[in-house]
């Protein structure tokens, strides 16, 4: 399986999205370009090499690894979070919640204007 | 030193301590283990890798006693800082931060831990408000847990990863624009 490929793409789009970032438009991180740029030339293209497939697949897989290093300075914090547990537990699950009830709902009211609109009734959930 | 094995311990840690590479091999095996633990589990939302991954480092540098700033440094050589800028939610939100005067390692501990139980919450919600489809699913867990939450959704089903993926660049891109906005006003 070749990966050399799907990731120097990936590396080349973000480096592009950084130069963009630094000399264009600062108002956006190089990542949020460089994923913009890809996502515009992959349209153009009309679709994805295997390559970038896999690679892209696998780092989706395993994001959690790159979360490891930064939630372990919950250490650094452990006094502060103690004494407001209260307030942040329930600041951090109400939005959770909220978020993940929101979406679900909006997804929903948009899958129904989109078939009213389209007049079809392919009731399959499943694109 | 031509005896390594009459190496004192004190010594050996000074040495693993100082090394990038075991730091990183810490959180690898850590993360390993949280794995491990959630496949033997049955994928169950609440046994999640990354919280038992974070447990587990937590626990060994409290042991160690080895400061958080000398693993951070270590477990983030320079190959992984541009892949972990690719989970576009964390630079974004630590960008605000800083610009609200807000501690970026608390504003990535509590995006961290806001993708853990948006991964160990999401079956539960979207059961409650009855979200079926798939890729509806998988788009709510990207949106509410970004990178966490959209490992979780490849765990469970294929295209409710893929959308999980999608929601999360949305979400970044948007995020990026709108959320300087926002924070403007509070």
């Amino acid at each position: 399986m070749q990966v050399i490929p799907g990731l120097a793409q990936i590396l080349v789009f973000q480096g592009l999205g950084e130069l963009l970032s630094r000399f264009a438009t600062p108002i956006l991180p190089g990542p949020v370009l460089g994923l913009i740029a890809l996502l515009a030339y992959l349209l153009i293209a009309g679709r994805a090499s295997e390559s970038l497939s896999v690679v892209a697949d696998g780092f989706s897989r395993n994001l959690g690894l790159l979360f490891v290093p930064a939630a372990v300075g919950v250490v650094l914090f452990l006094p502060q979070l103690a004494a407001h547990w209260l307030a942040i537990s329930a600041a951090l699950i109400g939005s959770v919640v909220a978020t993940i009830a929101v979406t679900a709902w909006v997804l929903r009211l948009a899958v129904r204007a989109d078939r009213a609109g389209r007049g079809d009734d392919a009731s399959t959930g499943a694109r | 030193m031509n005896a390594p094995a009459k190496l004192p311990i004190a010594e050996i840690w000074v040495y693993l301590s100082g090394n990038p590479l075991y730091a990183l091999i810490l959180t690898l095996l850590a993360f390993q283990a949280g794995v491990w633990l959630y496949e033997r589990g049955g994928r169950r939302p609440l046994a999640n890798p990354v919280a038992i991954a974070v447990v587990l480092v937590a626990g060994s540098l409290r042991l160690a006693d080895m400061p958080y700033e000398r693993y951070f440094e270590g477990a983030q050589p320079e190959w992984v800082a541009p892949l972990f800028a690719q989970s576009v939610t964390a630079p974004i939100a630590m960008g605000v931060a800083q610009q609200i005067g807000a501690s970026p390692t608390l504003t990535a501990v509590f995006a961290v831990v806001t993708g853990i139980l948006g991964a160990v919450l999401g079956r539960f919600v979207l059961d409650a408000v009855g979200c079926r489809a798939w890729w509806q699913r998988g788009f709510a867990l990207g949106t509410a847990a970004h990178g966490i939450g959209t490992s979780r959704a490849f765990s469970v089903n294929i295209d409710a990863g893929r959308f999980a993926s999608l929601a999360m660049g949305l979400h970044g891109v948007l995020g990026a624009l709108l959320v300087p906005a926002v924070a403007r006003w509070l």
